[in-house]
């Protein structure tokens, strides 16, 4: 078959264009499919400060923005189609979308993961009234309002702070009596006079009719419940959840190996079939960064590289 | 088209507070509303072929 790309990588987050980069400037005839739009979680995260080179108050759109042209540049083809089926064992991967078939040497997965939900009642039907996911999508919706913040971990406490710039006040919800997000984070959030804590507990319900007005609180050391509710004059308050993620594997359950739901790979990103690799927030590793899945990225296209050449 | 950013009371008032959100109304009355979570190309142009 003529058409036989020597590289398709599925996902256009960090560290699928950064594996588009390194095969694009190899020659590869690579093809990255991205269900809906460049930049995975990145697109939706506020400020990135920690990505190194980046611009002081640069946004997570703006980063993907020059990547993505970046990547483009060296000539891969990139498509927006949902990948339906993936057939990855044999020398010849099958992929296919809601719109096409495609065939490939090589698949690199990096899809990585979407954020997880609380998972109690009235939460799933009051995402996008008064619940969400996405700081920067949502956070305009609650200048001069209440909003709480779920979770205690890096984008829990970043997004927070990013919070007060619309909210009167924020409170971080954690299960703990103290924050796992970095230091440097942390005194930031304690130093904001609009950040309040509300430590050891968890939301065990959420309440309102079309919109949030009230969400329950339970004490993980007495149990003991309290309900919250929106301020009369607002009407509503804002929900938004940082409690971790999920990774987007359910294509492959069945074919790869995973822990957890997450693909195991060994440190040049190969999986358990030949020629498949996976990067980023997608595969067992201790930390899950823009620059981990760029740096994953560009090991994988270059370990397929070397694969369809034979060394 | 609401621009959410600068009308704010209209948006709770109609209850939407995350984007992108349609809704159709029909003779000033809400009847149907499409959130985030569902807002596909499917939906979206199933939603359209409903209502107009």
């Amino acid at each position: 078959m003529e058409n036989i790309y020597d590289v398709i990588i599925l996902g256009g987050g960090p560290g699928g264009l950064s594996a588009g980069l390194y095969a694009g400037r190899s020659r590869l005839k690579t093809l990255l499919i991205e269900k809906a739009f460049d930049g995975g979680q990145i697109a939706t995260t506020a400020e990135i400060e920690n990505y190194p080179g980046q611009m002081e108050h640069d946004s997570g759109p703006s980063l993907i923005e020059r990547m993505s042209a970046q990547t483009v540049k060296f000539g891969i083809d990139k498509v927006y189609e949902t990948v339906e089926e993936v057939q990855l064992d044999g020398p010849i991967k099958t992929i296919k979308t809601s719109e096409n078939t495609y065939q490939s040497k090589t698949v690199i997965i990096a899809t990585g993961a979407n954020p997880r939900p609380i998972g109690c009642p009235g939460e799933k039907e009051l995402i996008g009234k008064g619940v969400s996911y996405c700081a920067t999508c949502d956070g305009a919706f609650f200048e001069d309002l209440e909003v709480y913040v779920i979770g205690g971990g890096d984008t829990a406490v970043e997004e927070g702070v990013y919070l007060t710039r619309f909210a009167r006040k924020v409170t971080i919800v954690h299960r703990r009596d103290e924050l796992r997000a970095a230091k440097y984070l942390q005194e930031h959030a304690f130093a904001n006079p609009k950040i309040d804590f509300m430590w050891n507990s968890v939301v065990v319900d959420v309440k309102g009719d079309e919109i949030v007005e009230g969400m329950t609180v339970e004490d993980t050391k007495t149990g003991e419940r309290r309900e919250i509710l929106a301020d009369e004059e607002d009407g509503t308050f804002g929900i938004f959840v940082f409690v971790g993620f999920v990774p987007n594997s359910g294509l492959y359950e069945g074919q790869i190996t995973m822990e957890g739901g997450y693909i195991v790979t060994d440190e040049d990103m190969k999986t358990n079939i030949d020629g498949v690799f996976a990067v980023g927030d997608i595969r067992v590793k201790t930390l899950r960064q823009v620059v981990t899945a760029a740096a994953d990225g560009a090991i994988a296209a270059t370990m397929a590289d070397k694969y369809i050449s034979g060394h | 088209m609401v621009n959410t950013g600068t009308n704010k009371r209209l948006a709770i008032g109609q209850r939407v507070m995350g984007i992108p959100t349609f809704v159709v109304y029909e003779g000033g009355e809400k009847v149907e509303t499409l959130g985030k979570e569902d807002a596909n190309e499917a939906n979206i142009e199933a939603l359209i072929e409903r209502h107009i």
